[in-house]
């Protein structure tokens, strides 16, 4: 389990906004962050390894050698964060379970669950990354 | 007045997916993994060619959730991701009722398909629908629905 913050930055939601085909969006102050918005807080996870980092080398972990694929997202919202709000973010390993494949393997996926809550302590939104791999695979 | 239950709405959201688009979600979302960016990376992965993140997909279909659900109406979006997403690709989401409750609250079916009919996102929704939008944009289950259409993302030919 890991935290950091979440900063939710107006300059960030129109960027976003623009990303996922609004790309007129302007710069609003007081935005609501979009619906899949909270993905983005990966961007100030300092374990992400999807990114050019210092201490890893790039480009990352290919598939075939285990760390599988992105399969599904799910986003719980409490209420919907708006820009200047500063976020805790939390990761959390989540549910695994196995599924027979179309094509005869064993499937395995795995949660990644991470819950972002404000600066009171409030719940905002729970967001569940669903990662899926052959099941024979060893390396996690 | 609210949809009934097998009411769809029904939206393109995205007409020819760019490599710029691509880009631009690696940089707004922070995931350059370089399926996303690096043709040669990809193919010589084993694919074709790059191809979108799962989440820009979801994100392109939240325009839709955006589109009824209003900024702040969503208390839940789940998405499976089920084919790539290729440069090119347009995209048309649709969403059915499939609950209507009595303190506002709807509960639809998510599909999003290319421009072949390929499904390539399922998932579903719930929430509160915006009000302007839960008279307007919602067609009988009966016959073809109105398509509303994405104003921006239209590639150049």
């Amino acid at each position: 389990m890991r935290s950091f913050e979440f900063p939710i930055e107006a300059g960030h939601i129109q960027e976003f906004k623009r990303a996922v085909g609004d790309v007129d969006a302007t710069f609003d102050p007081d935005a609501a962050a979009p619906p899949t918005f909270m993905v983005a807080a990966d961007r100030y996870d300092p374990d992400y390894d999807r990114r050019l980092r210092s201490d890893r080398p790039w480009p990352p972990v290919a598939p075939e050698t285990g760390s599988g694929f992105h399969a599904g997202m799910v986003f719980e919202y409490h209420r919907h964060p708006r820009a200047g709000e500063v976020l805790t973010a939390t990761v959390a390993d989540g549910e695994e379970w196995i599924k027979q494949g179309r094509r005869g393997g064993q499937l395995r996926f795995r949660e990644i669950v991470t819950t972002f809550v404000d600066a009171d302590g409030q719940p905002c939104v729970t967001a569940r990354w669903i990662n899926v791999r052959a099941a024979n695979e060893v390396r996690e | 007045m609210r949809p009934e239950v097998g009411a769809r709405h029904r939206q393109v959201v995205a007409e020819g997916l760019t490599r710029t688009q691509l880009v631009a979600y690696a940089g707004a979302s922070g995931d350059f993994h370089p399926f996303h960016h690096d043709e040669i990376y990809a193919t010589t992965h084993g694919f074709d060619q790059l191809f979108a993140h799962g989440m820009l997909t979801m994100g392109i279909t939240g325009e839709a959730m955006v589109a009824v659900f209003g900024p702040e109406g969503l208390d839940r979006y789940a998405a499976d991701f089920l084919k790539p997403v290729w440069p090119g690709d347009t995209l048309t989401t649709e969403l059915v009722v499939t609950a209507v409750h009595d303190d506002g609250t709807v509960k639809v079916e998510i599909s999003t398909t290319d421009q072949h009919g390929t499904q390539v996102l399922r998932g579903t929704a719930a929430g509160r629908l915006a009000s302007v939008q839960a008279s307007s944009s919602w067609s009988r289950s009966i016959g073809s629905p109105d398509v509303t259409r994405a104003s921006p993302m239209r590639a150049a030919s």
